[in-house]
């Protein structure tokens, strides 16, 4: 049971990864372009889904299961994506925060800029416990071994 | 090199327990906030006491404009000056009866949107229009414009009362723009205060103190006509 959750856990996170970049992408390049600022900056903000989708494509490529099967790791990269895309649907869609009709982009920035540093927090967390969770799946003497 | 694994599976236990707390903050405090400026306040707009009074005051005002007849005056101060004083205090009293405000009538839910709507109406109609627009000349008598010795002693305190009037919703302003922020601030001020009603309230009273400075001009003027200041 544990690993039919884990298994849709896994492609559940990947997809939801992709959803937030998407969205993440539109409102930073929308702030960047509205703020007249060098878009080559902004990459900087999107550094972390680059690498977190590098190391999911690794996991299931290589079909790591000290990765695709913890459950913990799972439930908590879901939950970061879910904390992700919630902001960003506010960001366009919440008219009840004042400062998006005050404005009127349509998009609320302001509410955005401040999720962005705990998002790239929280993405980075997620990078790291990936590759940690990779060593710790690799069987260190069975390769010292061989190698001898 | 288990020893190793150990150390690295605490540390790596340590860091998702750090996103994870990090995630589920943000997702309480976003979903609280979420919900807290979603709230609204269930009211009969039209049956609101301070709905009531300022029509009341509007009504007086009416009223008080009625008295004028040009062809009958015989007061101190010309009639073409009070026929350009009638004319301002009638442009107030649509000035009041502004496309937000009419709108809102009727209604029996009122929204944090429409509180920021009747404060911009407030600052763009009432204040701008009203007060600043058409009785401007008030805040600066002189013998040139409308030589009334009555509204002459009460210079100080209407150059006073205009000033309160033009800062009565800056801080509902500020806080209706700040509340796309989440911080500790606004969720803890909450527990005391209903942003969408006491937001509602703040602007009905400033409507108010401005009819309330339109009456007493509209007063002063019927008693000018009737001649009770000779």
């Amino acid at each position: 049971m544990i690993k039919i959750v884990n298994t849709f856990l896994s492609i559940l996170k990947m997809f939801l990864l992709l959803i937030c970049f998407v969205f993440s992408f539109y409102i930073i390049i929308n702030m960047y372009r509205r703020l007249e600022k060098d878009l080559f900056q902004s990459i900087f903000n999107f550094i972390p889904y680059f690498i977190l989708f590098l190391l999911f494509s690794i996991n299931f490529i290589f079909k790591q299961k000290s990765v695709n099967q913890c459950f913990f790791y799972n439930i908590v990269c879901c939950l970061v994506f879910t904390v992700i895309l919630f902001a960003a649907y506010r960001t366009l869609f919440d008219t009840n925060m004042v400062i998006m009709l005050r404005l009127g982009y349509h998009i609320n920035f302001n509410y955005f800029a401040d999720i962005i540093a705990p998002m790239k927090a929280m993405l980075y967390i997620l990078c790291v416990c990936n590759i940690f969770l990779m060593l710790e799946g690799i069987d260190f003497k069975k390769i010292f071994l061989n190698k001898k | 090199m288990d020893f190793f694994k150990q150390y690295l599976k605490i540390i790596n236990y340590a860091l998702m327990g750090l996103a994870f707390m990090f995630s589920s903050f943000y997702l309480l405090v976003n979903a609280y906030h979420y919900i807290e400026i979603r709230k609204d306040f269930y009211a009969e707009f039209d049956t609101q006491s301070l709905v009531l009074d300022l029509e009341d005051s509007i009504n007086q005002i009416e009223s008080n404009l009625s008295v004028f007849q040009a062809n009958s005056y015989k007061g101190n101060i010309p009639t073409s000056q009070m026929l350009v004083v009638q004319d301002n205090l009638k442009s107030c009293v649509n000035s009041f009866h502004n496309e937000t405000f009419e709108s809102m009538s009727g209604k029996n839910k009122i929204s944090i949107v429409d509180v920021y709507n009747l404060r911009e109406s407030y600052e763009n109609n009432v204040l701008n229009d009203c007060i600043v627009g058409n009785l401007h000349w008030t805040t600066n008598l002189s013998d040139t414009n409308i030589n009334s010795s009555y509204l002459v002693q009460n210079q100080s305190m209407i150059n006073l009362y205009v000033k309160s009037l033009s800062n009565e919703t800056t801080y509902l302003r500020n806080d209706l723009i700040n509340n796309s922020s989440y911080f500790f601030n606004t969720t803890s001020a909450s527990f005391v205060k209903n942003n969408t009603r006491d937001g509602f309230y703040e602007v009905m009273n400033a409507y108010n103190r401005a009819a309330n400075y339109v009456v007493f001009i509209s007063d002063w003027f019927k008693n000018e006509v009737e001649g009770n200041y000779d």
